[in-house]
């Protein structure tokens, strides 16, 4: 066994398992599936400050300034129950996947999971109105604990058999509402003396306040480019094995929404912005022209002499304009290829950290909008709205190119001696298979 | 035969099955009415989307979730095929197409 063919092996042993677990934790699977709900809540969110500069690209026209003046508060609105409610309707979306999952009553779930939500993170004032400031990102993890905590409890309670039963007759909804009633009476006792055990210990503090307390070196250590790099090290060892690196992202999603939601916070009060990752900046940035920055290696293809690594390349050119890259990944291919590896994951991954340190660092705007999928360099401008980003991301195609080029000539050469060999695609089928093709009788 | 294509995003797969739906289009045999409705999801809504299909085939890069696909399809009784990388690298549609209606055959007896 060569070097290469043991370390891929041991390698594979060790990630391989961890996807499968990932991809099949019913908790995580949740959470992923949570958060890809609020991506239309975000982009609500995110829409609100290009709004608002209106004003100021219309500064002389005096019936703007009068709208703005008399009607701002709907924009206002867009921003409070979107951003403004991202835990509410994260308790949702979790605790509905979650339920769904185990099959188990999901609206009856659904509904008590924003319950235990609500009563733990709102505060009563004085004149009885509510303090839901942790109703926003401040409350996302809180909502994340909440929604499983609650569904598994019911699940509990319905696989056990905590319920009341109705005979055989009752119909169903209301059979359905009396197995509601313990589940109920107890996840309120639960959640009430939670938050009251939780502000007596704390000397009056409420739950998000403690789990951000908790998290934070965790979730703060995003806005570190060591540990971002390693992150995109990780995402690029999953893919490079053959694994979609969104099986990361019940652990970066949530983050990446919590410093997009205080990033827009803090454009909107005229504050500098604290961070740079966020999903849209990994989308635009990190994935340019796809996972590992592949259009150097695209065009590098596209340019050589081999035939098959041009077809290669003509096919991955447009859907990695729009950063769709698994023509080259599994075409070239990429996936598992001894002598990009190095190119791939290393290479690659400061390529990604380059625009990320030059956020940091202030040189390149910080992230306010999480854009949707476009086009190459429009993705990288709508992030921060910075006219550097294009450039930036002109200079990450070039290096992209520098660090594939040459690790693409030892391929190519290897391709130019075995390219008079034909290939053989046929080996899909077997006999059987070519018998029934025939049969079949295609034109094809 | 209604195919449904997954991967993690259904974004590549739709670039699949645009290379599919030429290959239909350009036969005189096939009829593009026998295969609408065609559908590119992402594999979280197998479930829910299953039912309306005849055959699920899965972009390489969900590999490790196979089991859970063929898990799922056979609980509906589709047959389903894990496309391999260089195939799917090279948008291959008609290679794509031969093996859904061999595995489709096969699977129906």
């Amino acid at each position: 066994m060569g070097l290469f063919e043991k370390f891929e092996s041991i390698i594979k042993k060790i990630l391989v398992p961890i996807a499968e677990k990932i991809d099949k934790q019913p908790h995580l699977t949740a959470v992923k599936k949570g958060m890809v709900v609020l991506t239309p809540i975000l982009l609500l969110g995110s829409m609100a400050y290009p709004l608002k500069t209106l004003k100021n690209i219309f500064a002389n026209s005096q019936m703007v300034q009068d709208w703005f003046a008399n009607n701002v508060y709907l924009i206002d609105l867009l921003i409070k129950f979107s951003l403004g409610f991202v835990g509410v309707y994260a308790v949702i979306a979790i605790s509905y996947f979650l339920s769904e999952r185990y099959k188990i009553y999901t609206v009856g779930a659904v509904t008590l999971s924003l319950f235990s939500f609500l009563v733990t993170v709102t505060n009563l004032n004085k004149d009885g109105s509510l303090d839901i400031k942790y109703f926003d990102s401040k409350g996302l993890f809180t909502a994340i604990f909440i929604a499983l905590i609650t569904v598994e409890i019911y699940k509990y309670f319905t696989d056990h058999k905590l319920v009341i039963k109705m005979p055989e007759g009752v119909p169903d909804f209301v059979s359905r509402s009396f197995e509601l009633i313990t589940p109920t009476a107890f996840i309120a006792i639960f959640f009430i003396s939670l938050r009251y055990l939780v502000s007596s210990l704390s000397g009056g503090m409420l739950l998000p306040e403690v789990i951000m307390k908790v998290l934070a070196p965790a979730i703060g250590s995003m806005d570190n480019l060591f540990v971002v790099w390693f992150v995109i090290m990780l995402r690029l060892m999953f893919w490079f094995f053959g694994i979609h690196s969104a099986v990361l992202s019940p652990v970066l999603s949530p983050i990446f929404v919590q410093y997009l939601a205080e990033n827009i916070a803090a454009k909107e009060a005229g504050l500098p912005l604290p961070h740079f990752a966020t999903g849209g900046v990994f989308s635009a940035f990190v994935n340019f022209t796809g996972s590992g920055v592949t259009m150097g290696l695209v065009l590098a293809m596209l340019f050589g002499k081999t035939k098959r690594y041009k077809k290669v390349a003509q096919v991955s050119l447009i859907p990695g304009l729009f950063g769709i890259n698994e023509p080259i990944l599994f075409g070239g291919p990429v996936i598992l290829n001894p002598i990009l590896f190095i190119p791939f994951v290393l290479g690659s991954s400061l390529i990604s950290l380059m625009p990320l340190a030059l956020m940091k660092y202030g040189f390149l705007a910080k992230p306010f909008f999480d854009p949707p999928y476009l086009p190459l360099f429009f993705e990288g401008f709508l992030t921060g709205f910075d006219w550097k980003a294009p450039f930036i991301q002109i200079v990450q195609l070039i290096l992209s190119f520098l660090v594939y080029y040459p690790f693409f000539k030892v391929l190519e050469k290897e391709e130019l001696k075995s390219e008079a060999e034909s290939k053989k695609i046929h080996e899909i089928f077997t006999q059987e298979d070519n018998d029934i093709l025939e049969e079949l009788e295609l034109d094809f | 035969m209604k195919i449904l294509l997954v991967c993690a995003g259904g974004f590549s797969t739709t670039m699949m099955m645009g290379a599919i739906k030429k290959v239909i289009a350009k036969s005189e045999k096939l009829k593009n009415e026998d295969f609408e409705p065609m559908e590119a999801i992402p594999v979280d809504r197998l479930p829910e989307k299953i039912g309306n299909f005849d055959i699920v085939l899965v972009g390489p890069q969900l590999g490790h979730k196979f089991d859970y696909v063929q898990e799922v399809a056979k609980e509906n009784n589709k047959p389903s095929v894990l496309l391999s990388a260089e195939i799917y690298g090279a948008m291959d549609g008609a290679t794509v197409l031969k093996q859904a209606l061999v595995a489709h055959k096969r699977y129906h007896g």
